[in-house]
């Protein structure tokens, strides 16, 4: 079955889109490569979210992809190996299991679309991913859209949205970090997490990520508010590595980590902002 | 000794329906194994895809064509990969155009049996293309009976509604109009229901009157097609306790005619939306039992 590949034209943008795995038996990604429409300025790598996350913003990627490729940029997003309809065991997917998994869709980009990565996206959690991935594929630019300041407040997050589940449903109260402790996973709204994972990416820090140099960053913040103390340590040790960065805040507040309710309210405003910034000098 | 199956035995697709692109999966039975039998997965709606929680359902494509099944899994029209627009999940109009188009590619992939297994969304779905050629069985979890939420609230009693309405996150929700609107309808039609009662019908909330008649017209339809047929629900979802006091007016009557071609079966716990591994796995217990083979 090696080589198989699905394609379709979008109707409303005209971008085709190609499906296929990639990458040796038994250990493939799935991969999507939205065609540029025209002679391609770049390649484009979406790194997903992960667990509902993921599930969140699949159709903003989707539309993301083709809004990209109207613009020039063959895009390819792909689901990590562990996780969607790609090969490898959930259990198994560690941080560098993560980046190795951007740098073998790097590949796929340079393979299929006959173009270099130039820009990674990145959401939640794989906004540390791609910043990681950024160096070894040379890109120059990254976005990151909502991404956890550290591993350890991502988990946090989880831990509380799972409590307050269990406060608001009645449920039996839930001890997520412990359970990770004692028996080496846990459950997030139907998601495990297994402590895998957990420990390999608690102690990571978003500035420290970052491995490209002199990158121009977009940080899509959907939370409208004032700069932190830790967003401003992280955006001066940017500034000093020599990076360049562009803070946009659109307000779209997500439950994440929830199982979305209803079609995806991310709305068409991220995929215009990324891509148009794409699009800039 | 099973044969690990990956992403190796799979084919990625688009097939027509609609006037939509669904992007699919076929997965193909491991050879010596097969048996010329195809399973079609459906998912919920709510515009997930069809992964799943935890990868539930490409798990069980893999499990079940290293058991010599051939699977195919999709994603239904403006979800995931495919192409289209989806607003609202009409549960009396299931997308069986989908399901169909799945069904298409199975046979063409020489399938001359196929089960539909769905939860939900996916198990109206399944039930409304059961009479597609080649369909011999379908497995349905969680199977809502109301095509709509106000139906099935205006069977509780007040006392419960009322117990449900004073949660703080029921009250915070009142807030919005529709919430008020819905509410408002439920309230005339438990009038309409004490009117009936005081006048000396039934009215009582175990009448079938508002039980879909979809759901009614095409469970009957599979029966008297040869189709067989699991029910399952979790005895915590509210979806059980709504067919089990349906289940004495007409869907009792069917499904006592049907004898052993309908099993129903109560399973521990929260079965509906899938959110726990224990609910996960059920299913696919369930199925292992039930005995997904249509022969």
């Amino acid at each position: 079955m090696r080589g198989e590949l699905a394609a379709r034209v979008d109707e409303s943008s005209g971008v085709r889109d190609e499906v296929r795995f990639v990458g040796p038996p038994g250990d493939r990604l799935i991969t999507v490569l939205s065609r540029a429409l025209a002679t391609p300025v770049g390649g484009t790598l979406v790194c997903s979210p992960m667990g509902n996350d993921f599930v969140r913003v699949y159709r903003h990627e989707l539309r993301l992809g083709h809004a990209l490729a109207a613009r020039g940029w063959s895009t390819l997003r792909f689901h990590y190996r562990g996780t969607g309809n790609s090969d490898g065991v959930e259990a198994d997917v560690d941080y560098d299991s993560l980046v190795g998994d951007v740098l073998a869709a790097g590949g796929a980009v340079q393979e299929h679309a006959g173009v270099g990565v130039d820009l990674l996206v990145g959401t939640r959690l794989s906004g540390l991913v791609a910043a990681a991935a950024s160096g070894p594929l040379r890109a120059s630019r990254l976005v990151l859209v909502d991404p956890p300041l550290d591993g350890r407040s991502y988990f946090r997050e989880a831990w509380r949205a799972e409590k307050v589940q269990t406060i608001t449903t009645d449920a039996a109260s839930s001890d997520p970090a412990g359970e990770l402790r004692d028996a080496g996973q846990t459950m997030v709204f139907g998601i495990t997490v297994h402590r895998r994972l957990h420990d390999s990416v608690v102690h990571r820090r978003l500035e420290d990520e970052v491995t490209g140099e002199r990158l121009q960053i977009l940080w899509v913040q959907l939370v409208e508010h004032d700069t932190t103390k830790r967003e401003a340590e992280i955006l001066d040790a940017w500034a000093a590595a020599g990076h360049d960065v562009t803070v946009v805040r659109l307000p779209r507040p997500q439950a994440w980590w929830t199982p979305p309710e209803g079609r995806e309210s991310i709305g068409e405003a991220l995929s215009d902002t990324i891509a148009t910034w794409a699009a800039g000098p | 000794m099973t044969t690990a199956v990956t992403s190796d035995h799979e084919v990625p697709m688009f097939l027509r329906s609609a006037g939509n692109d669904i992007f699919a999966i076929h997965t193909r039975a491991v050879d010596d194994r097969r048996r010329g039998e195809g399973i079609v997965l459906l998912q919920g709606g709510n515009w997930v895809t069809s992964i799943g929680r935890n990868r539930m359902w490409v798990d069980m494509a893999r499990e079940l064509a290293a058991d010599g099944y051939d699977v195919i899994r999709f994603d239904y029209r403006g979800v995931g990969e495919s192409g289209g627009t989806t607003k609202l999940y009409r549960l009396d109009s299931p997308f069986v155009d989908d399901v169909a188009a799945a069904a298409g590619a199975l046979r063409a992939a020489g399938c001359e049996r196929l089960v539909l297994v769905g939860t939900c969304f996916g198990a109206r779905a399944a039930l409304a293309a059961a009479r597609i050629e080649g369909v011999a069985a379908v497995a349905l979890f969680s199977t809502p009976i109301f095509d709509r939420e106000m139906e099935r609230l205006a069977t509780r009693s007040v006392g419960t509604l009322a117990r449900r309405k004073l949660r703080i996150r029921s009250l915070r929700s009142l807030v919005d109009p529709k919430r008020w609107s819905l509410l408002t309808r439920i309230v005339k039609k438990k009038a309409r229901q004490a009117v009936r009662r005081v006048r000396g019908g039934s009215g009582a909330p175990t009448d079938d009157v508002d039980v879909s008649p979809q759901f009614l017209k095409q469970i009957q339809a599979a029966v008297d097609g040869g189709v067989r047929v699991l029910l399952a629900y979790g005895n915590a979802d509210e979806y059980w306790r709504d067919f089990v006091r349906t289940r004495e007016g007409r869907l009792g009557r069917i499904l006592d005619r049907a004898g052993p071609q309908v099993e129903v079966r109560e399973m521990p716990g929260f079965l509906h939306g899938l959110h726990t591994a224990a609910a996960q796995d059920a299913v696919l217990a369930e199925l292992a039992r039930w005995s997904v083979s249509a022969s």
